[in-house]
């Protein structure tokens, strides 16, 4: 949420050496610009049928690195990433303990194994929303400002900078 | 308080104390240096070197992985398109576990804050390439599985290898950056390393220098005073006691100076008390030899002297036997003067009761005549007359009995019927002296008598009575006008006192002590005459082994006692 304070005194940008209230105001403007007006969150979005209600980080990141590529009731797993290296997506990844380029890599060995093609990437949160939503089986991540009914949120990750 | 005062342990202390705080700093000074050096050498060897490393293989990997993908695009045989895709999960595995390397060696040194912000922005493109790469990857897989050949080789060489050049450089520049600052830590290391030798070196000079001064300074301060001591010791036994030291320092060897100086002055000052003693010995012998030829001189003289004094003293004695003589004939003079006066009372004392004898008688005889003549005219009776005689008769019986009570006095006085020693009582020998005194007393002398009950006392009666005379004489005398004589006796354990006081005129303090000797009286100015009486009644009282005290006021009056043994034990042969 907030970045503690040591970690700003030691940015090689922005360093104060000196505690005076000047500097004081310039560092709360400062976290003030870079602090989202809301708290956002990522939510694990589903399609409605999928079996189950919540997910564990574990699960979570067996489905996305290929390990459990069926549902409990046998549906196919399939997976949707998105294409913008953006917050929601570095939050998500980070939360499964791994970069979107290691996820790649893991997912190109996948593919090297022939084990099947990488997920597809969607450009916009609606277009993950309006897939998610229509294919059986899928599991994706979004802001959770855009959920709606048409899908099942699994779980909720709390964006950090 | 200078380094000159300070007392040699302090001195000591001071000079090793200040090289070993040398040294210390020296020793604290190097362990932290090699420290730093140690801490740059660890970085490099930790942290810079792997990451290099890793940075390498990854490149390497990277590079590989192209190769395998051209082999793959261009294999036509689906079994070698296996293995080349075989090699290439092998190739990301050994990609991905150098990155985690890195990526860990990335984190340590960013906690250090050892992580350059150059470094963290290339590593960041890199990573956004490496993905871009991996997303073309993916469709360079689809196109080469799908045996589109052509196309995939075009992907691979055209929009592939843009990023994957940019990836290169990136990786490069990453590796030039580590390279930079492992130099720079290297550098450090030898920078830290010429200080801390130069500083060392210093120090060490300094401390040279420094203990070069210390013993210098001991030398002056220590060495150089010991040897003027020694030097100065031998002096003095050789005998040169006017060697001084010149050593005015306050710690043990000024102190040992200063006792030096005072033990040589001292030394010198005896030695010269000494020689003065010794010449002035030298001075008292002459004087002694010639005081004692001086000495032989007078000791002739006065064995002549002696002679002379003998010579002398013969005569005084003879003068002395003349003397006695002389005393002897005065003394007996005195007593015939005494007796003269004893006679003289005596006479008078008899003589009244001889007139009244003699008037009577001339009565007896006139009273006779008329007797004879009996009947004239006269017309006297008989009875008249017989009655005149008988008045007379008793008138003349009185008078001899005075008359005998005078001589009866005298005699008891003089004992001359009576043997020499006796037993007798004190009284009467008192009472006959007083009868003898009637005269001198001519009424104007009241006598007291306090006769106390006393045995009779063994003595010579004639001598004491003598003395009883001269004391109340005395006392009589001593009285101009009226007074009183008071002699009172009592009986005191195995002696008798027997004391006389009178009123009269007392005897003045600084002649009391010369009142009993010979020819004292004190009645000069009167007739001269030889006062032998006190002096007498010393000598009898003395015999009679007795005290006789005399205490008198001027005055007032005098009081004489005489203390006397009932038992006699007489002096025979004295006196």
């Amino acid at each position: 949420m907030m970045p503690r304070f040591p970690c700003f005194f030691n940015d090689d940008s922005e360093k104060i050496s000196t505690f005076s209230m000047k500097k004081v105001i310039y560092v709360f403007l400062f976290l003030a610009y870079f602090t989202p007006p809301l708290l956002s969150q990522v939510a694990v979005i589903a399609h409605r049928d999928v079996p189950v209600d919540q997910i564990k980080k574990s699960e979570l990141l067996d489905f996305f690195i290929g390990d459990i590529k069926k549902w409990k009731d046998g549906t196919a797993v399939v997976i949707f990433d998105m294409k913008e290296k953006k917050d929601v997506k570095i939050t998500f990844y980070k939360y499964l303990g791994k970069t979107s380029s290691r996820m790649k890599s893991i997912w190109m060995k996948n593919m090297l194994a022939g084990e099947g093609a990488p997920p597809k990437a969607v450009k916009t949160p609606r277009q993950m929303l309006l897939e998610v939503a229509s294919t059986p089986g899928a599991i994706g991540f979004i802001d959770a400002k855009y959920v709606d009914k048409s899908v099942k949120v699994l779980k909720t990750i709390p964006i950090k900078k | 308080m200078s380094y000159k005062n300070l007392k040699l342990g302090t001195k000591q202390i001071f000079g090793f104390g200040f090289i070993l705080f040398i040294m210390a700093s020296l020793n604290f000074f190097t362990i932290h240096k090699m420290r730093e050096i140690k801490n740059e050498i660890d970085e490099v060897a930790s942290n810079w070197l792997p990451r290099i490393s890793a940075i390498s293989e990854i490149n390497l990997h990277t590079s590989n992985l192209r190769i395998h993908q051209l082999q793959h695009a261009i294999a036509t045989d689906e079994s070698r398109k296996q293995e080349q895709q075989r090699q290439m999960i092998t190739l990301i595995d050994k990609i991905n576990e150098n990155i985690d390397t890195y990526e860990h060696l990335k984190t340590e040194s960013e906690a250090r804050q050892l992580y350059s912000s150059r470094e963290r922005r290339l590593y960041k493109h890199f990573d956004e390439k490496w993905e871009e790469y991996l997303d073309l990857s993916f469709s360079f897989m689809a196109l080469s599985s799908e045996h589109n050949s052509d196309e995939a080789i075009d992907l691979l060489h055209g929009k592939a290898q843009d990023t994957y050049k940019l990836l290169r450089n990136d990786l490069e520049g990453m590796a030039h950056v580590n390279y930079d600052e492992s130099s720079k830590a290297a550098q450090r290391a030898e920078f830290a390393f010429l200080s801390t030798r130069k500083v060392i070196t210093s120090l060490f000079i300094l401390t040279i220098i420094f203990s070069a001064v210390i013993t210098i300074v001991f030398i002056r301060y220590i060495t150089i005073p010991v040897k003027e001591l020694e030097k100065a010791a031998r002096q003095v036994t050789k005998g040169d006691l006017k060697v001084r030291l010149a050593i005015n320092s306050k710690d043990e060897i000024g102190n040992m100076a200063t006792s030096f100086n005072l033990m040589t002055k001292a030394l010198n000052e005896a030695r010269d008390q000494m020689e003065d003693q010794a010449a002035q010995l030298k001075k008292q012998q002459l004087i002694l030899q010639a005081t004692n030829e001086e000495l032989e001189a007078k000791s002739h003289f006065l064995e002549e002297q002696k002679e002379e004094i003998q010579n002398k003293n013969t005569h005084l004695q003879n003068t002395l036997n003349e003397l006695h003589e002389t005393q002897k004939q005065l003394l007996m003079k005195e007593k015939m003067a005494a007796l003269g006066d004893l006679v003289a009372g005596v006479a008078h004392e008899i003589n009244n009761p001889l007139g009244v004898i003699r008037s009577s008688a001339d009565v007896c005889e006139r009273c006779i005549n008329t007797i004879e003549n009996n009947g004239n005219d006269q017309g006297t009776s008989l009875k008249t007359v017989t009655e005149l005689l008988k008045k007379n008769i008793d008138v003349t019986f009185t008078a001899s009995e005075r008359i005998g009570v005078i001589v009866d006095s005298l005699k008891n006085f003089a004992r001359l019927d009576e043997a020499n020693y006796q037993v007798v009582d004190i009284h009467e020998g008192i009472d006959s002296a007083l009868t003898l005194l009637t005269r001198e007393m001519q009424g104007r002398v009241k006598v007291e008598k306090k006769y106390g009950k006393i045995p009779p006392v063994a003595c010579y009666p004639a001598s004491l009575n003598q003395v009883f005379l001269a004391l109340s004489k005395n006392a009589i005398q001593a009285m101009k006008s009226a007074g009183h004589l008071t002699i009172s006796t009592r009986l005191q354990g195995q002696n008798i006192k027997i004391s006389f006081k009178d009123d009269g005129v007392g005897i003045a303090p600084d002649k009391l002590e010369h009142i009993f000797d010979f020819g004292f009286s004190r009645r000069s100015g009167e007739r001269v005459k030889l006062g032998s009486g006190l002096a007498t009644a010393y000598n009898t009282i003395q015999k009679h082994n007795g005290e006789i005290n005399i205490s008198s006021e001027e005055g007032k009056g005098t009081l004489v006692e005489i203390i006397l043994p009932i038992s006699g034990n007489i002096q025979q042969n004295k006196g």
